[in-house]
């Protein structure tokens, strides 16, 4: 018993498989646990990566529409110039003269440049990320870390309950091993003690033998008792049940020896004749007929 | 017998006038009070007589011996309830005769036989009765075995019977023991049937036995059976109220 707990390093193998069974169970539940972690990150994943491919990542927060005045203030200066320029040069040539002519053409040029600016004028946009798109993307991101985070603990936990499950085998090998020893145990140790036992009789038989002795019980004083043994209620019981079961007996006895009648129903069946009447004994019968006579 | 004799005077008294100097119950007063009584022994005693003289049928008896089984049984005072009873549910004339066989007469004590109202209208055995009431007379054994000789002659006793019968309508006829004297018997067979009278825990089995068997082997007519002085376990007082 000693070696095998010490081979084995088990104390109480029964006690610790039950711990072991405890452990693996409680790992089981925990893993059970784990691989719905694991399928809800899953499908969380899959539903943030549609959303991201659905959702924009930026958005167009501010768009703000302005004139350029510096550059309208030269082609409005530079148009004022050249009519400057050809009302001097008309005062000294005709229209048709080259030098209007240029003259016009550049304040043509001048106009349709001030128009094509009023036309297009400075468009400032301003835009920002999407915050639901930023919110999936971080969501996601989180999601992955944790997803692998539960499988690697899934993984070790799986490792775990193949521990426990080895440890629970080996420890109720142990238990049946431990119990026979245990049971071997204590079959011998009532053998010893009955050995014991028989052979201080046998010494102590020995010993009387060799004095000559058969038995020896020592002697009490004798006591009186405190109390009585049956109280006075018991002997009054017992008493009157045994009064009343003989006064019954030699009732019946003397009802079964009597050779006389007694009552009608005995004539009848002694006799075979129909009893005409019976009367009551003579005190009665002289009391009522004198109280007849008397009415 | 001794409770007999004792009363006998009294119901004379009672029943003569001239004695008592109040006149005597009428059958009105008798069934009334009659009616009233509820005594074990006087319905027991009624039953007897309707069962044997009232409701007997082309049976009914008109002379009945009651005889004990031993002499030790008393059968005075039966005979003398059943004349009385015999009184209130019947409107003829009763005697109760007194039987004794012969050696017995002499421890009897005499009678002082009051004068019969009636004396000389009827037949020598009535005038020489003596009448208890208007319908009840009692037949002492003097008067009974007068003129009889040393024993008991048939041929005798069956004329004094047949002039019982002319002079009363009932006889009730106190009879020697049975299981005792043969005259029991003889009277038994004389007469309409003979009442066996048994005393509770007095009367053996065997005795009674061996007086049925020789009334069976006699063929006398046994109407029944009666038993007197029968005790009971119950106290008188608790069984009055039950």
């Amino acid at each position: 018993m000693i070696d095998f707990t010490r081979d084995q390093g088990v104390v109480a193998a029964t006690q610790q498989r039950d711990f072991e069974l405890q452990k693996l169970s409680a790992a089981e539940a925990d893993a059970g646990q784990t691989r719905v972690a694991i399928a809800q990150i899953s499908q969380r994943i899959e539903t943030l990566q549609s959303k991201l491919s659905s959702l924009p990542e930026r958005t167009l927060t501010q768009i703000r529409n302005a004139d350029n005045p510096q550059l309208l203030e030269k082609l409005k200066s530079r148009l004022l110039e050249l009519e400057l320029k050809r009302t001097e040069l008309l005062t000294q040539y005709e229209p048709s003269y080259r030098l209007v002519k240029e003259v016009d053409q550049e304040i043509a040029e001048a106009k349709e440049a001030i128009a094509a600016e009023a036309q297009a004028p400075i468009r400032d946009q301003t835009s920002d990320l999407e915050p639901n798109h930023e919110w999936a993307r971080s969501e996601l991101i989180k999601a992955q870390v944790e997803s692998s985070a539960l499988g690697a603990h899934l993984k070790a936990e799986s490792w775990l309950l193949a521990t426990y499950r080895d440890r629970a085998h080996q420890l109720e090998k142990h238990a049946i091993e431990q119990d026979r020893l245990v049971n071997e145990l204590q079959a011998a140790e009532q053998k010893y003690l009955l050995y014991v036992n028989k052979r201080e009789e046998a010494r102590i038989g020995d010993a009387l033998d060799q004095g000559g002795i058969l038995n020896v019980v020592i002697a009490e004083q004798p006591r009186v008792p405190a109390l009585p043994k049956l109280s006075a209620l018991s002997f009054a019981v017992i008493g009157l049940t045994l009064g009343v079961a003989f006064g019954t007996g030699l009732a019946f006895m003397a009802d079964s020896l009597s050779p006389a009648f007694r009552t009608p129903d005995e004539v009848r069946l002694c006799l075979q004749t129909p009893v005409l009447a019976w009367l009551p004994p003579k005190g009665i019968a002289n009391t009522e007929s004198a109280q007849r006579r008397l009415l | 017998m001794s409770t007999l004799i004792e009363l006998m005077p009294r119901i004379a008294s009672e029943a003569d006038p001239r004695a008592a100097s109040v006149e005597l119950p009428s059958e009105t007063q008798l069934d009334v009070s009659v009616s009233d009584r509820s005594s074990i022994a006087e319905d027991q005693i009624r039953r007897l007589v309707r069962q044997v003289f009232v409701h007997g049928g082309q049976r009914r008896a008109r002379q009945v011996v009651f005889s004990p089984a031993d002499e030790e049984t008393e059968v005075a005072d039966l005979c003398m309830m059943v004349g009385e009873a015999l009184t209130m549910q019947d409107s003829g004339t009763i005697c109760v005769v007194e039987t004794l066989p012969r050696g017995c007469t002499a421890g009897i004590r005499p009678i002082d036989r009051p004068p019969s109202r009636l004396q000389g209208s009827f037949g020598i055995l009535r005038d020489a009765s003596q009448q208890l009431s208007s319908r009840l007379w009692f037949m002492p054994g003097e008067v009974l075995l007068d003129g009889c000789g040393p024993h008991w002659s048939g041929s005798w006793i069956r004329g004094r019977l047949a002039e019982l019968r002319l002079d009363f309508d009932y006889s009730v006829v106190q009879g020697p023991a049975i299981g005792v004297h043969d005259e029991a018997g003889f009277l038994g067979s004389l007469c309409d049937g003979v009442v066996l009278v048994l005393r509770a825990n007095r009367t053996r089995r065997l005795v009674a036995q061996s007086v049925i068997e020789k009334l069976r082997v006699a063929k006398i007519r046994l109407l029944g059976v009666v038993l007197t002085e029968r005790t009971f376990p119950v106290p008188g007082a608790v069984y009055c109220r039950l």
